[in-house]
């Protein structure tokens, strides 16, 4: 069965990139040229970025209707699930991690995306998170001194 | 002599008990991170640019070096031990090396990737020195137009070598200089594809996109597959210490393979997948045991291991002449120069020599510090193979946000690294080739403005390329790369068929 999947990914992904190819002809249209003195000007190398991706993705998709599944992917089906809760650390992070600060924020995201991992023993996991986190903070803040966030519950205590 | 003196200026700048704290502290982390399992030196580079964001440029280039260098010694302990090659550089080693392995002769594999790396490393470092300083007489020779062919040829060459499937190759290499012209057109100031969102104006920064296409794309690949075998740590047992046997049998591959890793990793197309399949196939022929390869023959982990660190090596003579990178680590290590505001290439050796030769004078000290850090703590390395997947893997994904999140204290770039990783996801999944994206994602900038500087001095004629000798040889040449297998796969289908024609008839 996944052989016979196999081709429409494939023609999907030309589809994708001819796609891709055609909108940024579009945006690039609509930039605004008029420096004499700079021949090239900002459209021609979308342009031709464009093109590349036009003819790989035509090329692709006929490749996947000629071609008898040349190179065949593992066996095993893709698991979605660990791919959202990973997904959702990173988008987690992103909304709060000024907010309640890089320890807490890091050491969630490390005991979920283990987790995902199939490491069901979450406090160990948040042992874990929570060492690595106090870690890199102390080494980032104070060894290199580049600032990762305190978040308000650390800056009330100190 | 010349040279030789600005060796030893050199090694006064990496000498200095600070310079040499960084030098020490570059190997020991290289080597750590580039032994954990799948981490090869581009994503183990990439995962430290961080580190480095507030030192000066030249202790940084000189940790940066230890880095690089470091992660080499560590990649090929997982490799042996783990049979988990991190880049394509560390297959063969993967090969021979785990077989000696499962013999009980891992220490003498460990022994011999060791010192053969620092015999090769100190050859190739040697090359560096001579080589470079060549190179940039001839880069001051070459014009915009020479720089472009030079620049499209590197990127062919990447895109050719690297790929399984040319088309999808040349869709990778599309959509890196696709994210690379995101930002402030440089010459009109234009913003491209920037939708109105502010942080995009400066560019997407290549922490980004080298963490996000080989970290997060990596991680996500390998939970969505959640394979059922495990790869086993082997055990070190038995002798540790090489025989007299051992070393006759190590020592001629080390330097051939450092002969053949030198050369290939200097020219536009090298990497280190080359030379180290050439010395194997090599040493498989001179060898008087050549029933031993594939189950475990010294030879066959001494030479492609020199061959591995000696292209590490000649990768950084055109970086650092040329400013042009010919592997994803050169081309991380590329961006990173980028980052302090310096442009690798002829000038920097008048402009920063401080800069370039203490970065040359530390790779002889960091080769020296990876072979006592490698032969007698080697145990301490192992151990780090045993760190559990999923608790390996949430380690990388906090190291990824941080990074990301630490480039510019802002939290877009964490959305960024989630949606680039998701596209490294998906080229994972569908076999196309992540190096020439991220090759063209350094690369096109630059390229694009040789072409139009070149355009500008010929005032719009674009024969300019094909009127001068040496741009016009780098383009036909870039041609042969992409015409010359099919043609020559179709020539051979045309005489196999003729023969079988003329069977039947």
């Amino acid at each position: 069965m996944w052989r016979r999947m196999r081709q429409p990914s494939e023609a999907a992904l030309g589809v994708g990139l001819a796609v891709l190819a055609l909108w940024i002809i579009a945006l690039t249209s609509q930039l605004t040229v008029g420096f004499s003195y700079d021949n090239v000007g900002p459209r021609t190398v979308p342009y031709l970025i464009a093109s590349l991706l036009l003819l790989s993705g035509i090329a692709i998709i006929g490749d996947a209707f000629s071609r008898a599944s040349a190179e065949r992917g593992s066996d095993d089906p893709v698991q979605w699930l660990p791919i959202v809760l990973i997904s959702a650390t990173l988008i987690f992070q992103l909304f709060v991690i000024r907010q309640i600060g890089w320890i807490p924020a890091a050491t969630i995201s490390f005991a979920v995306c283990a987790f995902a991992f199939d490491e069901r023993r979450m406090l160990l996991n948040l042992l874990f998170g929570f060492l690595l986190a106090c870690g890199t903070y102390i080494l980032f803040n104070y060894g290199l001194q580049l600032r990762l966030p305190a978040g308000y519950l650390l800056e009330g205590l100190l | 002599m010349d040279t030789l003196a600005a060796l030893l200026h050199g090694f006064t700048v990496a000498a200095t008990p600070y310079n040499l704290l960084w030098a020490a502290v570059g190997v020991t982390i290289g080597t750590a991170i580039g032994a954990l399992p799948g981490l090869g030196p581009s994503t183990t580079v990439a995962l430290l640019l961080p580190l480095t964001y507030n030192v000066n440029p030249t202790a940084a280039f000189i940790m940066f070096a230890g880095i690089y260098y470091g992660s080499q010694y560590g990649g090929s302990t997982a490799s042996i031990l783990l049979n988990t090659p991190g880049e394509p550089g560390a297959m063969m080693t993967a090969v021979e090396g785990n077989q000696m392995a499962r013999r009980g002769r891992g220490a003498q594999a460990l022994a011999t990737a060791a010192i053969g790396s620092f015999i090769a490393g100190t050859l190739g470092t040697i090359a560096l020195t001579f080589v470079a300083p060549l190179m940039v007489k001839v880069a001051l020779m070459l014009g915009a137009p020479e720089y472009f062919a030079l620049m499209v040829l590197a990127l062919a060459a990447v895109t050719a070598v690297m790929s399984g499937s040319i088309t999808k190759g040349i869709a990778s290499l599309a959509l890196g200089l696709l994210l690379g012209a995101v930002g402030l057109d440089p010459t009109s100031g234009q913003p491209r594809f920037t939708f109105g969102i502010m942080e995009l104006l400066d560019g997407i920064d290549v922490t980004i996109v080298a963490v996000g296409l080989f970290a997060v794309g990596e991680t996500l690949f390998v939970v969505s597959r959640r394979s059922s075998s495990k790869a086993e740590v082997i055990a070190i047992a038995g002798s540790l210490w090489m025989s007299r046997e051992d070393w006759s049998r190590s020592w001629k591959p080390w330097f051939r393979g450092a002969l053949f890793g030198f050369p290939i990793g200097a020219l536009p197309a090298g990497g280190a997948e080359v030379p180290t399949m050439l010395s194997y196939a090599t040493e498989k022929r001179l060898s008087r045991y050549p029933e031993e390869f594939g189950h475990g023959a010294i030879e066959g982990v001494a030479g492609p291991e020199a061959a591995n660190n000696a292209s590490a090596a000649g990768a950084l003579a055109p970086l650092l002449a040329l400013g042009l990178p010919t592997s994803a680590t050169a081309a991380i290590l590329l961006a990173a120069f980028q980052q302090y505001g310096l442009r690798p290439g002829p000038l920097l050796f008048d402009s920063n020599p401080d800069l370039v030769w203490g970065l040359i004078a530390s790779l002889y000290i960091g080769n020296v510090l990876l072979l006592l850090l490698n032969l007698p703590l080697v145990g301490v390395w192992v151990s780090l193979l045993k760190v559990p997947k999923p608790w390996l893997y949430a380690g990388i994904l906090c190291f990824a946000t941080l990074g990301a999140y630490t480039l510019n204290n802002n939290v877009v770039d964490i959305g960024m690294l989630w949606l680039i990783g998701m596209m490294g996801f998906g080229m994972r999944m569908l076999n196309v080739p992540i190096v020439p994206c991220v090759v063209g994602f350094i690369l096109g900038p630059m390229l694009e403005l040789m072409l139009r500087r070149a355009l500008a001095i010929s005032q719009g004629d674009p024969s300019v390329f094909f009127m001068r000798p040496v741009s016009l040889c780098l383009l036909l040449l870039t041609f042969s790369l992409f015409l010359g297998p099919p043609l020559y796969r179709w020539l051979r289908r045309r005489s196999e068929a003729a023969r079988s024609g003329g069977t039947v008839a």
